[in-house]
């Protein structure tokens, strides 16, 4: 049996999909968490028998007319795939809203079971809803579920019954009023109104609410303050402030330190283990290359991995919503619509499925904007390193990360309102979406998406970041004739005298050090690179303290080692952090970009974000610490300018060359 | 004969994640962030599976 889960988005249904198919599919307090559909199989536990029953979750839809991507995919499985029996999940406190999409659902003809979803809340609301008597009006069965409740959630089991009583039946229409028939709009919107009509006269039946619709109730206080235009940005503000402070000044670095001293304990085991014949450089590249490289990162693993729980708790809470909407507001401005938030508040855990998540956005020009900026939010790969530049440089401060988030959304509309001068579409988009419930966040839900995440970490720093560590040891430990670097000649290295040239760029940004450079490269690789190369290049194994229960083991000497100052380690975090992303996300920016033009203009957007931004931190700061420019102030000033006349020259230049932007217009 | 043992631990350590590095490229994984992904099917890697 093949049953098709459809309804409102935010009605629950990926989460009464997970109870049904014992997956944990990734759920949010919040629409539009799910844009393609996903297939399960119903669990045992619930069908007691040997069948099959396949579950497909579909985004969530308001109606069976295709306004929106998520709904063209909804309507074109309904109709195209043919399963056996859809399964429509109602939000029982809106039912109202939710039975506009039902209406239409009992118009295809095939069985509906109606699952009345957040059966728990109706009580509280002071709702009584006579499930019996909308069984019989919409002439399919009503089940009563709550899907967030814990072991095989309430009212599952007589909902699989139900599914497969169904089957084979023929489904009778409550109303027969098909849009597609309309020979005009006028008598579209007539027939939509008479649905309307229907599914208000069945509610009044059904449902007696003892509060009016009109009173205030807590959650539309909480939201007067939360969303307000201008409250929301400090409150936003202080809760990034909050999160980091947690994080990386709080609980992450006390759960560090405590992995941390197994990772040195590992580290003198195998030291130990080494009996005193082994050549030293290949001691050197277990030990300090593959062991001390991939344990300095890891060793942000609980950061990181607070960060994630917190940030979770957040969605789950029904906060990230309101983000989405203090910041529409600004988004509008500059030609983008609070969907584009969606995919950039995604890329804050990873920029890939942020910059997949940006094809639900029809507008061309907006989605192809939105997936170039998305990198540009520091992903979780960038964690690592604010947490060490901050732990060596700042002792911790919770204001350099809160910060690196807000110059990351400062960046993006100032880039958005030049890409939309650039491409010269001035059109605007306007969103629209359902403010979640306020909820207590479940700690399974947050503790399952952290581990998910941690255990993602942990797969790249034993992958991806290992080789490159040993890459990188080798590459510094030899010559170009195969000899041994010399220990007072590290600048011999055939890594040196890859990472020097580059070095050489980078002096006006305050970081014209060979390792630097290298680590800067193999950031490109993946970010986490940055760290681990870092703490090859330079021989720090272990950048957090046992002993100190401090981020950074000793940061003064660390910062010695490293040999510059606060204001170019800044100068340095804000390069990696706004320059482009890895080569994986590069690879998904050309999949959802569609057009080489945009790719390579994107990348080299970015470069010369990172770029700017760097350099600004750097000569600033510096001006502002020592009253003086930082050195290659002229050098960086030249190529700052070329970039601006380059960007002045594509927002000025003449109608009659903007290919891009009439494709741009034609395709939207 | 010590030495000859480290090259292989080293190359066994090694030898796995480019294994992985390998298989993925060939599945077409582009990122490990499957839990926080919304795309599922629209993913490439689940398509492969």
């Amino acid at each position: 049996m093949k049953i098709a889960l459809a309804g409102n988005p935010n009605s629950g249904k990926t989460t009464l999909f997970n109870s049904l198919s014992g997956k944990i599919e990734h759920v949010g307090n919040w629409p539009g968490v799910t844009v393609e559909r996903k297939e399960g199989r119903i669990r045992k536990a619930l069908t007691d028998r040997n069948e099959y029953m396949a579950i497909v979750d579909l985004p969530g839809a308001y109606s069976m007319s295709p306004y929106t991507e998520e709904e063209s995919i909804t309507r074109e499985f309904v109709q195209t795939e043919n399963p056996d029996v859809i399964l429509n999940v109602v939000d029982a406190t809106n039912l109202s809203r939710s039975l506009f999409f039902t209406t239409q659902l009992l118009e295809l003809g095939i069985p509906v079971v109606v699952a009345l979803n957040k059966a728990d809340l109706i009580s509280k609301r002071g709702i009584v809803l006579d499930a019996f008597q909308l069984s019989e009006r919409l002439s399919c069965p009503v089940i009563e579920t709550v899907a967030t409740s814990g072991g095989v959630g309430r009212g599952l089991i007589d909902l699989v019954d139900a599914l497969r009583q169904v089957e084979g039946t023929k489904q009778k229409k409550v109303l027969s009023v098909n849009v597609s028939d309309a020979h005009s709009k006028q008598e579209a919107v007539e027939l939509e109104k008479k649905r309307y009509e229907k599914v208000n006269e069945i509610v009044a039946s059904v449902e007696r609410r003892a509060v009016s619709s009109h009173k205030q109730t807590l959650q539309d206080t909480i939201d007067r303050v939360v969303a307000h235009k201008w409250l929301g940005i400090p409150i936003f503000v202080g809760i990034i402030y909050l999160v980091f402070s947690i994080s990386q000044a709080w609980v992450g670095p006390f759960l560090a330190d405590i992995f941390v001293s197994w990772i040195d304990a590992f580290y003198a085991w195998v030291e130990g283990l080494l009996p005193e014949t082994v050549s030293p450089v290949l001691s050197a590249l277990l030990l300090d290359g593959i062991i001390g490289g991939v344990g300095a990162l890891i060793g942000f693993l609980p950061l990181i991995m607070v960060l994630f729980f917190s940030l979770a708790i957040l969605e789950d809470v029904g906060y990230m919503a309101r983000v989405a909407v203090v910041m529409d507001r600004f988004f509008k401005k500059i030609g983008l619509s609070g969907k584009s938030i969606i995919p950039m508040i995604v890329s804050t855990g990873c920029a890939i499925p942020g910059i997949m998540a940006t094809r639900t956005i029809r507008n061309v020009r907006q989605r192809r904007t939105t997936a170039m900026l998305s990198p540009f939010m520091p992903c979780g790969a960038k964690l690592p390193i604010i947490a060490l530049f901050s732990g060596i440089f700042f002792a911790d401060a919770s204001w350099v990360g809160t910060s690196m988030y807000l110059l990351a959304i400062a960046v993006v509309i100032v880039s958005g309102l030049i890409i939309r001068k650039i491409t010269g579409d001035t059109s605007q988009s306007y969103f629209i979406m359902e403010l979640p419930e306020y909820r207590i966040p479940s700690i399974k839900r947050a503790t399952v998406s952290m581990l998910h995440r941690g255990k993602a970490f942990i797969v790249k720093a034993g992958t991806i970041i290992l080789v490159c560590n040993a890459i990188v040891h080798i590459l510094q430990t030899f010559t170009w004739d195969f000899s041994v670097v010399l220990e007072n000649a590290p600048e011999t290295s055939i890594l040196a005298t890859l990472a020097s040239p580059l070095a050489f760029i980078f002096i006006p940004l305050g970081f014209g050090i060979w390792q630097f450079a290298a680590a800067a490269v193999t950031g490109f690789i993946a970010k986490e690179n940055v760290v681990g190369t870092l703490a090859v290049t330079f021989a720090v194994t272990n950048f957090i303290s046992v002993d100190e229960l401090a981020l950074v083991a000793d940061g003064s000497q660390v910062m010695n080692v490293f040999g510059i100052g606060s204001v170019a380690a800044l100068s340095y975090l804000v390069f990696n952090l706004f320059t482009p992303p890895c080569f994986a996300a590069i690879g998904a920016m050309n999949a959802e970009l569609e057009s080489k033009k945009w790719l390579f203009g994107a990348i080299g957007y970015q470069l010369a974000t990172g770029y700017v931004l760097s350099f600004f931190v750097y000569q600033v700061g510096t001006l502002i610490t020592t009253g003086s420019l930082g050195g290659g102030f002229i050098g960086g000033l030249i190529a700052i300018s070329v970039f601006a006349g380059f960007i002045i020259y594509l927002i000025n230049r003449p109608k009659g060359s903007v290919i891009l932007s009439k494709r741009v217009h034609m395709e939207a | 004969m010590a030495n000859v043992i480290v090259i292989a631990v080293i190359a066994g350590i090694l030898a796995i994640p480019v294994w992985k590095i390998v298989h993925d490229k060939k599945r077409n994984i582009r990122c490990t962030s499957c839990s926080a992904c919304p795309l599922n099917e629209g993913c490439s890697l689940e398509k492969q599976k």
